[in-house]
């Protein structure tokens, strides 16, 4: 009996050990691959279409959407937009007035995420481009906005 | 439990929140990236949650703090080891041993925020309601704490038993918040086999009902103003108080909710389930191998609701034409796997003796969440979150928010080996290597070594000094690997955009790091233990080099296509001192008196970053957005508060700033605050320089006194409190004002200064604890009756203003109109900053008795 035990332990350790040694992260709840399925046409004007949607949401926050981007820079920096710091209320740390008063530094916050968000929607632009199955219609779609946006908003950065 | 007990060891639950987990530091943040928690190992299975002990169970509780001695235990033990041994039976005379113990304790609010009254309030401008509510008393109540614990434990031969069952139920000191537990608990032990087999069974099983209640509830009751009534039939103008539920409510003004209706509508519940089971199989081989099989799994389970019925205004959308009401869920699934095997040989030599361990660990973590949030409900007739197909929302399907994720399987795989030697019993020798290896990390690093080496001696076993009963001196260095808390960092990860007809296409929102290696941390520790009759003394000097940590940083967005990925970035250094002393001034038969301290001190320098300076941590709204107060520079400490220096007031009642480096111009704008010629400065350091508890026991015959005082000193802390809403704004006059002894009256406008950083340091009385042993005379039935009586936090000396001077270690960042605090994802390298959401520190007195029967 002692025997056997002996015998019989040291084969399931070894087993054990040489059990796993696989290291390879298996990702369940991020997407890590694009994924492209062209959309249904309906008729009329439905906005961006089929693969062209990242696109053309990066064209969305890019353009005129949300406060703290191109178009807070746009506007703040000009008269078209005004904002008011009430007593405290809206001073943040004095980077409206700065935009207002054009002295505003690299380091703003409002700047920097400008500059990242244009460049985000390029790179969405160029993954697409180099895909093989875009039309020339739709090359020509995804080429043009953004990069005009950012040459608007920065200049020449090529 | 732990709290100023161990040098070098900083727990802290700001407030004391019933149900938040306390943040615990060993040597200060060992990395800024990873887990910085240390590993708790209980009765050897690694990962386990103090959450789910009673301490009522804790046999003995050890810390490792060097990093040789921690090393064995991996990437998971980089931050260090609690080591937590819990009761096992005893099988003396072999009869059964039950025990009970109970507590009864009450709580009451210890230090609140002096707020203005309704009197004040209106006299300094503030727009008056008409009525007079102090808004604390109305969210506030006597907080109550009970405690009922049964042991059993018995035996007979080679086999002990130990089962324990615990009940705890706490009322806060916020109204409705508390928590229900359950808490059982299993030990056997037996022999078999000749005695060569040994077998360790232990299983637990907890369950916590949870009242979360509103945090917020206390912030509003700050801020709200103190002549608004609570119901809205007192309002003095017309008022749709049916709305709202009788309550009520400032209308269109950002972030202002009543506190009361918080309270009282809304609902914040949930339940915990956690169950446990360790094994662990020994068997000797031959008279000197020994091989060991561990297996050990634990399961958790959460789940929590969140119903804010038609009438709230807070986060219910009472005053929304179309949607009305919300219900939120939230469940979560984990599960940790362990299984470990090792062999353990030993030779004796005579004088000396070695002995050596070599093994494997195998450690897979998995989790699963899933959120729902839903509403539009017909009304406040049921409680709508028990029927959620009644919501209108499932007509406009884009307002319901479903989220779901799920881990990876997390594997950590180790393969370890460790040789023990000592010499004449003075001499001791320790080395180790671990080969481990991570899913976490990116393809090619995903392995590391990691060695550890050790040396004791016991010099008055060479030196004989006279009157000297102990002197060993100890030298350690240990290298670990630390591990990101979040999967994929190493993976491209995309975010999905669907069209609205149907189209769905990707972009990337972080880019790939297939480089991304394990963290580093390189720990020496010398240490003395010293001891000369009645006294007793520990000193510990370490050294920490963290390098590599992995950490989210900005880059080239024209390289990467997106301007964020994962990198091992920067390097970080601490050193530090731990002291611990012990006399026994009076030593007698009847009477004793202990004394100890302990001290300990560290700093923590930011060798290198992913860039050389940066700002973080916003303030926040109303009006402080883009507002950062910590300063994180190459070269310097961590926890830096910085900011524009106050110098007075000006006639229209805005802040003066210092014009710190003298140069004529006065550069205080939030967006210059790293610019060369800024007039900014370092305001204060958020982590204290010297932390010390202070135990006193003293024993007269049946009673037992222990007084235990901690302290921490050199720290400070911003008040945001404080930086909102003491200035007295014209156009802030529907919030109350603060009303500290620091208040500037001519102060009009709100902006973050020095003005609002303030010395947080403090001595309390944290426990005080006196207790009688009963003699029972001829009373046969309970033997061991103990009476006790404690008191925590009978009094605190601090010049601080807020609720809690205890240090902030993490940010949770800002917060505000209802929205969210994520708990999640604490900013270690933001420590200082007291935020509006905290929970309120308490005075507790406890009542406790225990006997055996």
């Amino acid at each position: 009996m002692r025997r056997f035990n002996k015998f019989l332990v040291l084969p399931v350790l070894l087993l054990v050990i040489s059990g796993c040694t696989n290291l390879d992260e298996e990702l369940k709840g991020d997407i890590v691959k694009d994924i492209s399925i062209p959309g249904i046409s309906v008729g009329g004007d439905t906005g961006g279409s089929d693969v062209l949607g990242a696109a053309y949401a990066g064209l969305r926050n890019t353009g005129t959407a949300n406060h703290g981007g191109y178009y807070s820079v746009q506007t703040i920096t000009s008269d078209e937009q005004c904002i008011a710091a009430k007593g405290g209320d809206w001073f943040d740390g004095g980077i409206l007035i700065e935009l207002h008063r054009h002295t505003y530094t690299p380091g703003h916050a409002f700047i920097n995420g400008t500059w990242g968000a244009h460049y985000g929607a390029i790179n969405t632009c160029n993954e697409l481009l180099a895909r093989t199955d875009l039309d020339a219609n739709q090359i020509a779609q995804v080429r043009a906005p953004a990069c005009l946006f950012l040459l608007s908003y920065a200049g020449y950065v090529w | 439990m732990l709290q100023g007990k161990v040098a070098g060891l900083q727990v802290y639950n700001r407030g004391g929140d019933p149900n938040r987990a306390s943040t615990i530091r060993l040597r200060g943040i060992s990395t800024v990236g990873a887990n910085v928690e240390p590993l708790i190992v209980i009765d050897g299975i690694i990962g386990a949650s103090l959450q789910n002990l009673d301490p009522n169970d804790i046999e003995t509780m050890d810390v490792l703090k060097d990093g040789s001695a921690a090393a064995i235990y991996g990437s998971r033990g980089s931050s260090g080891v609690i080591l937590i041994t819990t009761k096992k039976g005893s099988k003396k005379d072999g009869k059964v041993k039950l025990s009970y113990n109970g507590q009864f304790g009450v709580s009451n609010i210890l230090r609140s925020i002096s707020v203005m009254d309704a009197n004040e309030f209106k006299a300094a401008g503030g727009t008056d309601l008409g009525s007079n509510t102090n808004w604390l008393e109305k969210v506030t109540q006597t907080g109550t704490n009970m405690v009922h614990g049964i042991a059993a434990e018995g035996g007979g031969g080679n086999t002990s038993y130990r089962i324990a069952a615990n009940i705890r139920q706490v009322d806060g000191i916020l109204r409705t918040s508390g928590f229900d537990q359950l808490n059982t608990r299993l030990n056997f032990n037996t022999k078999a086999l000749n005695d060569k087999l040994t077998i360790d069974f232990n299983t637990s099983f907890t369950q916590r009902d949870q009242n979360f209640a509103f945090n917020e509830a206390l912030r509003y009751a700050i801020t709200y103003n103190p002549t608004a009534p609570v119901m809205g039939e007192n309002s003095p103008f017309p008022f749709n108080s049916a709305q709202f539920g009788g309550f009520f409510e400032s209308l269109g003004l950002f972030d202002a909710f009543n506190p009361v209706s918080i309270i009282e509508q809304n609902k914040n519940t949930g339940r915990r389930v956690e169950f446990n089971y360790g094994a662990n199989l020994g068997y000797n081989l031959l008279d000197n191998l020994t091989v060991n099989l561990r297996v050990a799994q634990q399961n958790n389970n959460s789940n929590n609701r969140q119903y804010y019925p038609t009438t709230s205004h807070f986060r219910g959308n009472a005053t929304s034409p179309l949607r009305k009401g919300r219900a939120d869920f939230y469940n979560d699934e984990s599960r940790f796997k362990l299984y470990e095997t090792y062999a353990s040989h030993l030779s004796d030599f005579g004088k000396s003796n070695l002995t050596l361990t070599a093994g494997y660990s195998y450690q897979e973590n998995s989790f699963f969440s899933r959120s729902l949030s839903i509403g539009d409900f017909p009304n406040n007739d049921i409680d709508f979150s028990n029927r959620i197909e009644s919501s209108q929302d499932l007509q406009n399907a884009g307002f319901i928010s479903a989220n779901s994720d799920a881990s990876p399987d997390e594997k950590i795989i180790a393969f370890f080996g460790r040789a023990n030697y000592s010499f004449d019993d003075a001499i001791f020798v320790n080395a180790s290597m671990r080969r481990e290896g991570s899913t976490k990390l990116g393809e090619d690093n995903r392995w590391g070594w990691f060695p550890a080496v050790g040396l004791g001696v016991d010099l008055n076993k060479y030196a004989n000094i006279g009157g000297v009963d102990l002197l060993k001196a100890r030298i350690g260095y240990g290298v670990t690997g630390s591990l990101p808390l979040q999967n994929g960092l190493s993976k491209p990860i995309r975010e999905i955009e669907n069209g609205p007809d149907g189209s769905v296409s990707t972009r990337l929102v972080r880019a790939a790091n297939p480089d991304l290696k394990w963290e580093e941390k390189a720990e020496t520790n010398f240490g003395i233990d010293f001891g000369a009759g009645r006294f007793r003394g520990t000193l510990d000097l370490y050294n920490r080099d963290i390098k590599d940590f992995i950490l989210e940083r900005r880059v080239d967005v024209a390289v990467f296509g997106v301007d964020t990925r994962f990198e091992n970035a920067g390097k970080l250094n601490t050193k530090g001192f731990e002291l611990a002393l012990n006399y026994d001034l009076i030593k007698g038969n009847e009477t004793n008196y202990t004394t100890g301290v302990v001290l300990s001190s560290y700093k923590t320098v930011l060798k290198e970053y992913v860039i050389p300076q940066e700002i973080r941590a916003n303030l926040g709204a109303p009006g402080q957005n883009g507002t950062n107060m910590i300063l994180v520079r190459e070269g310097q400490r961590i926890g830096q508060i910085w900011g524009p220096v106050f110098d007075g007031v000006d006639d229209r009642g805005n802040p003066r700033f210092k014009d710190v480096n003298g140069d004529g111009k006065f550069v205080t704008d939030q967006d210059k605050a790293l610019e060369p010629d800024a007039d900014f400065q370092v305001l204060g350091n958020g982590l204290p320089t010297l932390e010390l508890g202070w135990t006193n026991n003293l024993t007269i015959g049946g009673w037992n006194i222990n007084a235990f005082f901690r302290g921490a000193f050199g720290h400070s802390l911003v008040n945001t409190f404080r930086a909102f809403y003491e200035p007295r704004l014209s156009s802030q006059t529907s919030y109350n004002f603060m009303n500290t002894s620091l208040m500037i009256p001519e102060l009009r406008n709100a902006r973050f200064s020095s003005l609002y950083v303030e010395k947080a340091d403090f001595f309390k009385l944290d426990n005080l604890t006196i207790s009688r042993r009963i003699p029972l005379g001829s009373v046969k039935a309970i033997s061991n009756l103990n009476v006790s009586l404690t008191a925590q936090n009978l009094f605190v000396i601090t010049k601080y203003t807020g609720t809690d001077p205890e240090p902030a270690l993490v940010y949770y960042g800002s917060v505000d109109n209802g929205a969210v605090e994520n708990i999640g994802n604490p900013d270690v390298l933001s420590p200082g900053i007291d935020s509006r959401n905290n929970y309120f520190s308490s005075r507790i007195f406890t009542l406790g008795v225990n006997f055996n029967f």
